[in-house]
């Protein structure tokens, strides 16, 4: 008898899984999480596309698992954003390689972009080839449109994004609108739209002014020092009906040692702006999906995201600008900036070390000793900062200095 | 006026770092600038554009949302800077991306390339797809990029690598712990190795895995988890095998080669995983047991070996 076919009748026959199992440290039972009862993810329409869109998406561009883009699809989420340049396209092909595999290609939603060379230093889009990516010409566009849709084993893709348009020149530049519209004509895109990083609201208004695109994905977190002008131009959007899907919702650019941003607050502050239609975090775990999953289905904030996020704007150095309006406040003429610095280290980085070298560098006579108590803090900040308790917590933290 | 001290001290280590860590940048650019060729080293490559770096802090400014994979896969930092090439002047751009070890270096080349291209043998490994060439050598990951789909500029752009790979050194391997899979139905360029969240899981905290293909069990890849800590293989097992059984699958406890293991079996697909003292190992998705039994004993043989010292 085959070994495969043996054991499979042997394992059938075995009446003491579960206690074979405990003895190898597994339960046999599945676990908490897949018992739980699905919650299905809300729902909002994209703008002008009409796409009735789960509000978290999933951001495909370094997950090392087709299994993870898998559960998610299979946990409700139908939007997969990716770009020709990440991973050089294997990203598109993992996508590809699973919806070949499930079928239903019509019941997911694809974004891609594509990304054309551009003269840094003056932020615009050159013909030049250059900086690993070929000229902005119409003819380079539609070649890497064809390169992704071969990858992703699709005939078209649902959104089309031009990848990184950092200013409004960018998103005029007339070739690239062209060579967008000609996709959309072919059919190869469903819609188009831009995407950016930087001068988000320009952006927003320029893509809303220029009437052909229909989405903008932009870069939007509870960190971002022109969060005010976003909402004006989230506003803006919303009143033509140009689609936005929010990026970079964890804050982007990580850094070593930094503390560790609270997933959840950070998603649910920007998918509270309900001109948000989706968010795309990128996700490399199944833990991350689950919790983001969890997430918004509730997009009220739990106590520890409250102060998460109070903790946060100090953490990100949103507390402290560094604008320095604050100083002529004080009448002792305490470095207030440079607490507040220290006070990031000892309450967002949880690094006391760093904090007490920062309060020991400063001269006494402007340092945290030279601060007076006073009963109500005469310093203000133009950003909210609590100047006054963030001080009395060092001096509670650091008696030695203070 | 201890504590004088103490302040007197803490404010010099303040300095001293902030001047190594601008001394450091300086540094990694210093080293990255070394590496490319001077005047007349290649006569043919005339460059066009002075070198850019971007750290960790910017690298997003350079290649967007790709940078992501990057910062978790050790990066460090990046040269990048053009050239025109040959009596056409076509233009190249040359990457040299530093990373933080050889193993990082392999992480980011292998997540980049791909199974249909064509290996060349520069580096400890690299490739040629169309306008590209890639290659990883040392702690270093090159990327050589040309905007033309001539192959009259493959020798071109074989040369500049060759010139690289022979400025960063020699004598580097590949990954040492790829000797523990099996060759036989192996696919050509799938090995990969994950510094974190491998498979998904962030208790994998690193991990080695190859692609397989054969006609009687169709495609599954076999894996490979260092664990570092004693015990925590068994940790990491019963976490993984626990969310295996997520699925709801038909399951069963195993023994491979003398080891603990479970087996998932789904509708199409079959997952078994094992572990020893320092490692977990496993085949995923293969539909038949026979085969995937024989490649996991084969592992279970060498991890026992001088390779358990490797993972160490």
């Amino acid at each position: 008898m085959p070994r495969d076919n043996m054991a499979r009748r042997q394992f059938l026959r075995s009446g003491s899984l579960g206690l074979l199992l405990a003895g190898l440290g597994v339960p046999a039972a599945s676990s908490r999480a897949a018992d739980k009862k699905k919650k299905k993810i809300p729902k909002r329409v994209l703008g002008r596309t009409g796409l009735k869109i789960p509000i978290l998406s999933f951001g495909v561009m370094n997950s090392d698992s087709p299994d993870l883009i898998k559960r998610a699809l299979d946990s409700g989420i139908t939007h997969l954003d990716t770009a020709n340049g990440y991973l050089r396209g294997n990203s598109e092909k993992s996508i590809g390689a699973v919806l070949k595999e499930r079928g239903g290609r019509d019941k997911v939603i694809i974004s891609t972009k594509i990304w054309l060379a551009r003269d840094f230093q003056k932020g615009l889009f050159t013909t030049e080839n250059g900086s690993w990516a070929p000229g902005a010409t119409p003819e380079n566009f539609a070649r890497l449109l064809e390169a992704s849709l071969d990858r992703l084993q699709s005939d078209y893709v649902d959104i089309l994004y031009i990848h990184a348009c950092d200013n409004a020149q960018m998103v005029n530049y007339e070739p690239l609108m062209q060579a967008a519209l000609a996709a959309q004509k072919a059919g190869k895109a469903r819609f188009i739209g831009v995407s950016c990083h930087a001068l988000v609201p320009e952006v927003v208004h320029a893509a809303v002014d220029a009437k052909i695109y229909d989405v903008a994905e932009i870069a939007f977190n509870v960190w971002r020092e022109d969060k005010e002008e976003i909402r004006k131009a989230l506003a803006y959007a919303r009143e033509h009906r140009l689609g936005i899907v929010a990026m970079k919702t964890q804050g982007g650019n990580p850094r070593e040692g930094a503390a560790a941003v609270n997933h959840a607050a950070a998603l649910k502050w920007v998918l509270q702006h309900k001109e948000v239609t989706t968010a795309i975090p990128g996700m490399t775990t199944f833990d991350q999906l689950d919790l983001n999953l969890a997430s918004v289905t509730d997009l009220d904030f739990t106590g520890e995201e409250k102060s998460y996020l109070q903790l946060g704007a100090l953490e990100r150095g949103h507390l402290c600008q560094g604008c320095r309006s604050c100083v002529s406040g004080c009448p002792h003429g305490v470095e207030i900036p440079s607490l507040m610095r220290a006070g990031m280290y000892a309450a967002g980085y949880g690094n006391l070390s760093q904090a007490e070298w920062t309060l020991a560098a400063l001269p006494e006579s402007i340092g945290l000793k030279r601060c007076r108590n006073c009963s109500g803090c005469t310093a203000s900040c133009t950003h909210g900062l609590d100047i006054g308790r963030q001080v009395a917590e060092l001096k509670h933290q650091f008696p030695f200095i203070a | 006026m201890g504590l004088c001290n103490n302040r007197l001290h803490s404010a010099v280590i303040t300095l001293v770092l902030l001047y190594a860590a601008a001394g450091a940048q300086e540094n990694a650019d210093s080293s990255l600038i070394s590496l490319l060729p001077r005047d007349g080293d290649l006569p043919t490559w005339r460059q066009t554009s002075a070198p850019r770096f971007f750290g960790r802090d910017n690298l997003f400014e350079y290649i967007d949302g790709a940078a992501d994979l990057y910062l978790q896969y050790g990066f460090r930092r990046v040269l990048t800077t053009d050239y025109a090439v040959g009596p056409d002047s076509n233009s190249v751009t040359v990457e040299i991306y530093g990373m933080k070890s050889p193993l990082h270096a392999f992480a980011i080349y292998a997540a980049e390339r791909s199974p249909d291209e064509t290996p060349v043998a520069i580096g400890v490994e690299g490739y040629q797809s169309a306008n590209v060439l890639n290659f990883y050598n040392g702690s270093y990951y090159v990327k050589i990029t040309s905007y033309t789909l001539d192959q009259e500029l493959w020798p071109a752009l074989k040369e500049m690598a060759q010139f690289l790979a022979g400025r960063i050194g020699t004598g580097f391997s590949p990954p040492a712990l790829f000797a523990v899979f099996p060759v036989e139905d192996a696919v050509a360029a799938s090995d990969r190795y994950v510094p974190g969240d491998f498979l998904g899981q962030s208790y994998f905290t690193e991990g080695y895995r190859r692609e397989y293909r054969s006609g009687e069990c169709g495609p599954y890849q076999l894996f490979l988890v260092p664990c570092k800590e004693t015990g925590a293989a068994k940790t990491v097992f019963d976490c993984y095998t626990r969310f295996l059984l997520q699925r709801k699958d038909s399951h069963r406890p195993e023994v491979i080669a003398g080891h603990p293991a479970l087996l998932v079996q789904g509708q199409d697909r079959l997952d078994l995983v094992f572990y020893t003292d320092a490692f977990v190992c496993g085949a995923l998705g293969a539909p038949c047991e026979s085969a995937i039994r024989t490649r996991l004993e084969e592992m279970a043989g060498k991890l026992g070996g001088p390779y358990r010292e490797a993972g160490k």
